[in-house]
């Protein structure tokens, strides 16, 4: 038994299977959709989300979990560990870290850290991977929150749209909502800067995207972390393969991005997660 | 009658001004020949109204000057010319008087020799202004023209003769146009630009002769190729000032700052002797009362922006302009497009200003200026998405105190695919990279009516067919624009294209368009066709492949 544990929200996108092998504790968002609540992961897979997101009449919204799941989720951990480090959506996107916080009052005898990411998706992800393969190696609360301190500059996210429609109907990005009278289609390539999305390109087209997403992301550099993110996109995997051509070595995670975010970003968003080289 | 004071072997700088006039008056009088000498059987950038204009831009400049000294004259003309150059003939026309002013700096006079050392440097000068000249074309007949003119001044100072020899080498060098440059011989046609440059001088000629040029001066200051959307006027700036300072070691960049601080947009360019000042002020008292302390004042302009804006937006049921997606950016992007719809698309993708003209009405050198001084940014790209607009757009760079490129976009398409190529973050050399190769990338076809009957390379058309033009070549020509566009998608390879935008023209209603892009659609069914309104003149549709 780990004297750490690490926890996060379903924001975070982390693979099913690696967050069980890590002992990663992640307490899943709510997204509302045809009168209905469901649960992030096992109400809706994110396959039929991105499925059914076109035909919506209406914007799927998305809610944070209760301060009682997160009480549950922190009850659920004492007993297994002393120490738990929360790690949870930017605060400038979501109420997350303070109904994670009030969730972590309920519980008193756990010692819980929580720790505003600045992130989310797998810029998030990264983070709580990290700081359970830390855990893992058995270093303390403080050693593991001093590396994530420190990775956190290094977290670049980089993507392209398949369309702007979603980003701009979500009324959350300005410049997206000012090109409401947008005349021709593009694909918006996008970064997410402190969880902020900026508009760094445009392409005509899903290829041209691509190609310039590419450039993008060999002017990165040597990257310590890589991986592909997508909302439903039918070309990861060639994707992914000229990302290991760019890199060669590199290990690459794919990511499904989930249906908190990816109902603003829309069906076949594809991008990368990455934490550059120190 | 030329007076008598004009001899036959001296001129000074009000029988210089007569010249200008009279070369002038004798092209206007050509101008729609001119016009007609295309190669492309298109509604084209008009060689011969660019000239006119270009011409009458110099003519304004010293219309109203008492100057007698012939060097004051001849800067003054080259500095209009330069201001109001339009099309590629017309900067090389431009660039023609500049050479010619820099060997007459200085004279109060000019002989025949000075006339034959003029008009070299005025050759010489236009070479130099062009990346690749092209024999064939009025960069020749002004090189025989100053060859002729030099061996003529050895022989004689009588500047009839030496003219009437400059005529008649005009003449030649024209006719042989055909032989250096096999597009017109194929085409039918001499150059356009060497037979203005040959009618200016015979008009010249004919004045001094005591011949009639046909003279009136009023018709054409009407074409006004203003920028497509100004921006909404701040309140407090209410007049448009423009007026010509003429002095003695006038402090230019002195003077830019000085005006500069007194209101917006503003333009101060010229040399020691003569500046032009233009400037939105709120009370035009202000500049005016500064400017006459440094000299005196010609052509003094005020203007009403107010009520010229309200004009302006009142005339249009669309607002003038999107706001672009990425205002904060470091690189301003001016783009020159004809059409509401056209520049609409610009500005939606980011453009900080449209420079209204194209095709068939190329902006002059000092409106692309105006726009590039006018956007807040230092640091600006400009897309003359034209082939005949991109000297002029060079000219406006070299002007420019701000770090401009030109980025030699030849159509829309290839503006679109360049501005979407455009990187906030990168430098401006960079960009001017990526994005001359991102229009490179777009297949651009674009649909209107022969203007005559013509083969070219290959293909043959009747006057008033339509015909479809891909990356610039004549493809195809056919009776319906429907036909047309179908056979031009098909020599475009659309069919290994994800997505295709026709934009339709001022004269094709939007079902018409919606009704062809359906059509299109179901025959080829993977690709994603767009509907876009680009109101441009005498073109059915522009077609963007990529």
């Amino acid at each position: 038994m780990s004297r750490v544990r690490i926890l996060t929200d379903s924001t975070a996108d982390v693979p099913a299977d690696l967050a069980r092998r890590l002992g990663i504790t992640v307490v899943p968002a709510y997204v509302h959709m045809d009168g209905r609540s469901l649960r992030d992961g096992d109400q809706i897979t994110r396959a039929e989300f991105y499925r059914r997101l076109p035909e919506l009449s209406e914007i799927p919204t998305t809610a944070v979990p209760s301060v009682h799941e997160f009480a549950a989720a922190f009850l659920s951990l004492v007993g297994q560990a002393e120490e738990v480090i929360a790690i949870l959506v930017s605060t400038t996107l979501s109420g997350m870290l303070n109904a994670a916080r009030l969730g972590s009052q309920e519980v008193p005898e756990l010692k819980v850290h929580l720790v505003d990411s600045r992130q989310l998706m797998m810029g998030l992800g990264w983070q709580v991977i990290i700081a359970a393969e830390a855990a893992a190696e058995g270093l303390g609360a403080g050693e593991i929150l001093a590396r994530i301190r420190e990775i956190q500059p290094r977290v670049r996210i980089l993507g392209l749209l398949d369309t702007l429609e979603h980003l701009r109907r979500s009324g959350r990005v300005a410049w997206a909502r000012a090109v409401a009278a947008q005349i021709l289609r593009i694909k918006p390539l996008i970064e997410f800067r402190q969880g902020e999305a900026v508009l760094v390109g445009q392409a005509r087209t899903r290829r041209k995207a691509i190609q310039r997403l590419l450039e993008m992301i060999a002017a990165l550099g040597p990257l310590e972390r890589l991986a592909v993110i997508h909302a439903a996109a039918p070309d990861v995997e060639p994707f992914r393969a000229r990302l290991g051509a760019l890199f060669p070595g590199q290990q690459i995670l794919v990511s499904e991005i989930g249906p908190t975010v990816g109902t603003h970003l829309g069906p076949r968003a594809l991008g990368i997660a990455a934490i550059v080289a120190a | 009658m030329p007076d008598q004071r004009e001899s036959r072997f001296i001129v000074d700088g009000q029988g210089f001004k007569r010249l200008i006039r009279a070369g002038l008056a004798w092209l206007r009088h050509h101008q729609e020949a001119i016009n007609t000498l295309n190669v492309f059987p298109v509604p084209d950038g008009d060689t011969g109204t660019n000239m006119v204009l270009t011409m009458q831009s110099a003519w304004d400049e010293v219309a109203e000057s008492p100057e007698t000294n012939v060097g004051k004259v001849a800067h003054l003309v080259a500095h209009g010319a330069l201001m109001g150059a339009r099309g590629n003939s017309g900067v090389i026309l431009s660039q023609i008087w500049r050479g010619m002013a820099r060997v007459l700096d200085g004279k109060e006079v000019f002989t025949a020799a000075d006339l034959a050392a003029a008009a070299q440097e005025g050759a010489r000068t236009a070479y130099k202004g062009v990346i690749r000249p092209v024999e064939g074309t009025i960069l020749t007949v002004a090189r025989e023209v100053a060859e002729e003119a030099a061996q003529a001044a050895v022989q004689t100072e009588d500047l009839i003769v030496v003219l009437e020899r400059m005529v008649h080498q005009a003449r030649d060098a024209v006719a042989r146009t055909p032989n250096l440059l096999p597009v017109l011989a194929e085409a039918g046609v001499v150059d356009a630009g060497g037979q203005g440059l040959y009618v200016i001088l015979e008009g010249m000629l004919r004045y001094l002769r005591g011949e009639s040029v046909v003279e009136d001066l009023r018709l054409t200051r009407a074409v006004d190729l203003s920028i497509a959307a100004p921006a909404p006027v701040e309140e407090g700036y209410g007049y448009d000032v423009q007026f010509i300072i003429v002095g003695q070691d006038l402090d230019v960049p002195a003077i830019r700052q000085d005006i500069d601080a007194m209101g917006e947009c503003t333009l101060v360019v010229g040399d020691p002797s003569t500046v032009k000042v233009h400037v939105h002020v709120p009370d035009p008292g202000v500049p005016l009362s500064y400017a006459v302390k440094l000299g005196s004042l010609r052509d003094v302009v005020v203007e009403d922006m107010q009520a010229q804006y309200q004009e302006f937006i009142t005339g249009r049921e669309q607002p003038p302009a999107v706001p672009p997606p990425m205002s904060t950016t470091e690189i301003g992007v001016v783009a020159v497009a004809a059409g509401e719809g056209l520049a609409r698309v610009f500005t939606s993708l980011g453009a900080a200003a449209v420079v209204r003209g194209g095709q068939t009405m190329n902006p002059s050198t000092e409106e692309i200026l105006r726009a590039v001084e006018s956007v807040p940014n230092n640091r600006v790209v400009v897309l003359p998405n034209n082939k005949n607009i991109i000297l002029a757009a060079e000219q406006a760079r070299d002007l420019s105190e701000k770090r401009v490129v030109v980025v030699p976009t030849r159509t829309i398409p290839q503006g679109v695919a360049a501005l979407l190529a455009l990187n906030y973050q990168a430098d401006l050399e960079e960009n001017a990279e990526v994005m001359a190769q991102a229009a490179q990338e777009v297949e651009t076809g674009e649909v209107t009516t022969a203007t005559r009957d013509a083969t070219l390379t290959g293909v043959t058309v009747r006057q008033g067919q339509v015909i479809g033009i891909h990356n610039g070549q004549l493809v195809v020509g056919r009776d319906t624009v429907e036909e047309a566009v179908e056979a031009l998608l098909e020599r475009m390879g659309v069919e290994e294209m994800e997505i295709v935008a026709l934009y339709y023209g001022a004269d094709v209603p939007q079902e018409e368009a919606e009704g062809l892009a359906a059509r299109l659609q179901e025959r080829y069914p993977d690709q994603e066709f767009e509907v876009v309104e680009g109101g441009q003149p005498h073109y059915f549709y522009i077609i963007s492949a990529e």
